[in-house]
């Protein structure tokens, strides 16, 4: 038998000089984009992502999608459960329904009745617990307030105890807090990143008395500085941001000048200081950018405690005065008539609930995509 | 250790003494009197008043008697309830207040490190998806709405525990829930990590290796390796409760510090803001330098780091 020799023809040696051995075949990837990919594969933070964008959106254009004005009072129409055509089996069809019970069914009804004022036409009663079995009678009296009060017009997130526009008003307490979302960034990345940077490239002195008044002003609680701030001006959305300002920036501060201390001694400042930069350049051009990740991180995360705490002095009757909307304010009203009309509470509370949790999912994503230990 | 602790206390002195003239000074410029009905009153029976409680000395005076009291222990008589003196008042809120810290933080503590183990141990299985989920929205929901949930479904519609006020021990509850909602996410949340970290060290494999179980390898060896990060996030922690506690003792009437003070601002209460603000910061003080302490005991290498 004889062997099969395969033709040398078909083979090509291989070419051994470095320009190809050494040839990246992969474009490279800067830091940015290699974290961008990451960033983008991570489900949850683009989730997170999306429903900002969305918020946003309707923050911007949700008040002009109806004719209601944020101020527009009508005791008239009150308390209006909410009410979106097509939207009926998520229980938003405009109508008020409570559970009475009673020793027997007679009683248990006109309880019910009763409890929507006894405006039989517009009521639909029906029989949870008939009584029979030895336990108390219970019926169900469902109301349609929009037909009672003969309104044509759907309020989506029906209205608050003063008659004014839920939607309009969730929408604009959005605004409120993401621009306090905004302000928090810009206050972390002016301040927090110029006090830390020059407070750690200048060292010595500097340094030394800079660390002194920080260390003083993290030993006053935000909360307290923040709500003496409020009762000298007048409670508004520039004393909160006053407030913010004079308390946000610290920890920020303090992260940058541990990671400047760091780089500060490095070969490139070093390099770049002997061909003559000058000091505000190194910091611009060298050193903040070799922490911009860390910068970015902290600031997603000082984000969403910041609208918490614009809610939070709001919602104790600190943050925006009375007739302003802040998600803050809309849910201190909702707690007053939680039993009866949870929708008021209801809204807001899911609109605040969705922007933190949003914030802190992005925020997560960043910092895994920005850690190298990460990679894989 | 001694010198940086002596160094400690002294800048606890001076940010003491810096907050209560800070206090004092804000109160002074606070819009409004502390005269209920001042309109009513005539320019004799105002001054009568604002001299019974030492308003009409110039201020540096007023200030020097105030600290010179404060060192005393002595916060003034307050505006609101007559001739109640601020420091009993404070004395009887702070039971309330302390249980109510104290019991959210043991259990958010402990119930959030067994979710942070369990994730850690189920890594990227569905019990680690479902609690870190649930940890990002203890994290993220504001106590003030989970309060309000809890009232209305708990409180409200099953009637388990009393909605508000302070009677008893199932009246603890549903304010403890509340507050420990924060705690139980971030101590979750850290633990996971932390215990990632150290059950992928060389040790770990080195005992599992000599063939300790897994149970053991978790508890004796990992658990006690990833408890001591935690201390660190026990201080904002802490600080987190007394924030939280101004709105849920609110929300719950709780008659605590946090309610006295939300209140005494509203009416312009101010030797009660002004003690109660110095009674808070003062515990903030002292928990971020017992933390720092205690981290410097417990972990040897940041205290050999403090001796070079």
């Amino acid at each position: 038998m004889e062997n099969h020799k395969p033709n040398k023809d078909l083979f090509v040696p291989v070419d051994t000089t470095d320009t190809e051995s050494e040839k990246i075949t992969r474009p490279s990837l800067s830091f940015w984009q290699d974290s961008f990919i990451r960033l983008r594969k991570n489900v949850g933070a683009m989730i997170g992502l999306a429903v900002l964008v969305i918020l946003a959106l309707l923050a911007i254009f949700g008040p002009y999608l109806n004719d209601y004005g944020v101020y527009e009072q009508d005791l008239s129409r009150s308390k209006m459960p909410p009410k979106v055509e097509g939207l009926g089996w998520l229980g938003m069809d405009g109508t008020l329904s409570d559970v009475q019970s009673a020793a027997t069914l007679e009683q248990a009804e006109s309880k019910a009745l009763m409890r929507f004022n006894n405006q039989e036409d517009f009521i639909e009663t029906e029989v949870v617990n008939d009584g029979s079995n030895g336990e108390p009678a219970q019926v169900r009296a469902t109301y349609d307030v929009y037909a009672a009060k003969d309104i044509q017009e759907n309020y989506w997130f029906g209205t608050d105890g003063l008659g004014r526009d839920q939607w309009t008003r969730t929408w604009m307490g959005t605004r409120v807090s993401l621009y306090i979302a905004f302000l928090a960034a810009a206050i972390d990345m002016l301040i927090g990143v110029a006090y830390g940077g020059i407070s750690a490239y200048y060292g010595g002195r500097v340094d030394n008395v800079m660390q002194r008044i920080i260390e003083i002003l993290v030993g006053i609680p935000n909360l307290v500085l923040v709500i003496l701030m409020i009762l000298i001006l007048e409670p508004g959305i520039l004393s909160i941001t006053i407030a913010l300002a004079i308390a946000g920036w610290i920890s920020m501060a303090r992260i940058v000048r541990g990671q400047i201390l760091k780089l500060k001694n490095q070969e490139f400042v070093l390099a770049s200081r002997t061909l003559g930069a000058k000091d505000s350049r190194i910091l611009q051009r060298h050193l903040i950018p070799n922490v911009l990740g860390l910068i970015i991180i902290n600031t997603m995360f000082s984000i969403p405690s910041a609208i918490f705490f614009e809610a939070f002095l709001s919602f104790i009757g600190l943050g925006l005065p009375t007739p302003m909307a802040s998600l803050g304010t809309l849910i201190n009203a909702g707690f007053q008539s939680l039993q009866i009309y949870p929708h008021i509470l209801l809204f807001p509370a899911v609109v605040i609930s969705l922007i933190m949790i949003a914030f802190n999912v992005l925020a997560d994503g960043l910092r895994d995509a920005f850690d190298p230990k990460m990679r894989e | 250790m001694t010198r940086y602790i002596i160094q400690r206390l002294i800048y606890l002195v001076i940010t003491m003494i810096l907050i209560a003239t800070l206090t004092f000074f804000l109160m002074k410029f606070l819009p409004g009197t502390p005269l209920s009905a001042a309109d009513k009153l005539s320019e004799e029976q105002q001054q009568v008043v604002l001299e019974k409680y030492g308003l009409d000395d110039p201020v540096p005076i007023q200030y020097f008697n105030y600290m010179v009291n404060l060192v005393q222990g002595d916060l003034g008589i307050s505006f609101q309830f007559d001739n109640r003196e601020v420091s009993t008042i404070i004395m009887e809120r702070i039971g309330p207040s302390m249980q109510l810290g104290v019991q959210a933080m043991v259990i958010g503590v402990i119930l959030g490190m067994l979710l942070g183990l369990v994730s850690a141990i189920y890594h990227n299985g569905f019990m680690d998806y479902t609690s870190t989920f649930l940890a990002v929205l203890g994290q993220s929901i504001p106590s003030f709405v989970f309060a309000g949930l809890l009232q209305f479904y708990i409180g409200v519609k099953f009637g388990w525990f009393p909605v508000a006020l302070w009677e008893g021990w199932e009246y603890t509850v549903l304010p403890t829930a509340s507050l420990a909602i924060f705690p139980i996410a971030i101590a979750a949340r850290f633990m996971r990590t932390e215990m990632l970290e150290v059950m992928g060290s060389d040790y770990i494999v080195t005992a599992r290796a000599k063939g300790v179980n897994k149970v053991g390898v978790v508890f004796k060896h990992g658990l006690r390796n990833a408890l001591i990060p935690l201390i660190t996030v026990l201080g904002p922690l802490a600080i987190s409760l007394m924030t939280g506690s101004l709105v849920i003792e609110n929300i719950f009437a709780v008659p605590g510090i946090g309610e006295q003070f939300v209140k005494a601002i509203n009416v312009n209460d101010y030797p009660i803001i002004m003690g109660t603000t110095l009674l808070l910061s003062f515990m903030f003080i002292i928990i971020i330098l017992v933390i720092d302490l205690l981290y410097g005991v417990i972990d040897p290498r940041i205290r050999l780091a403090e001796g070079e």
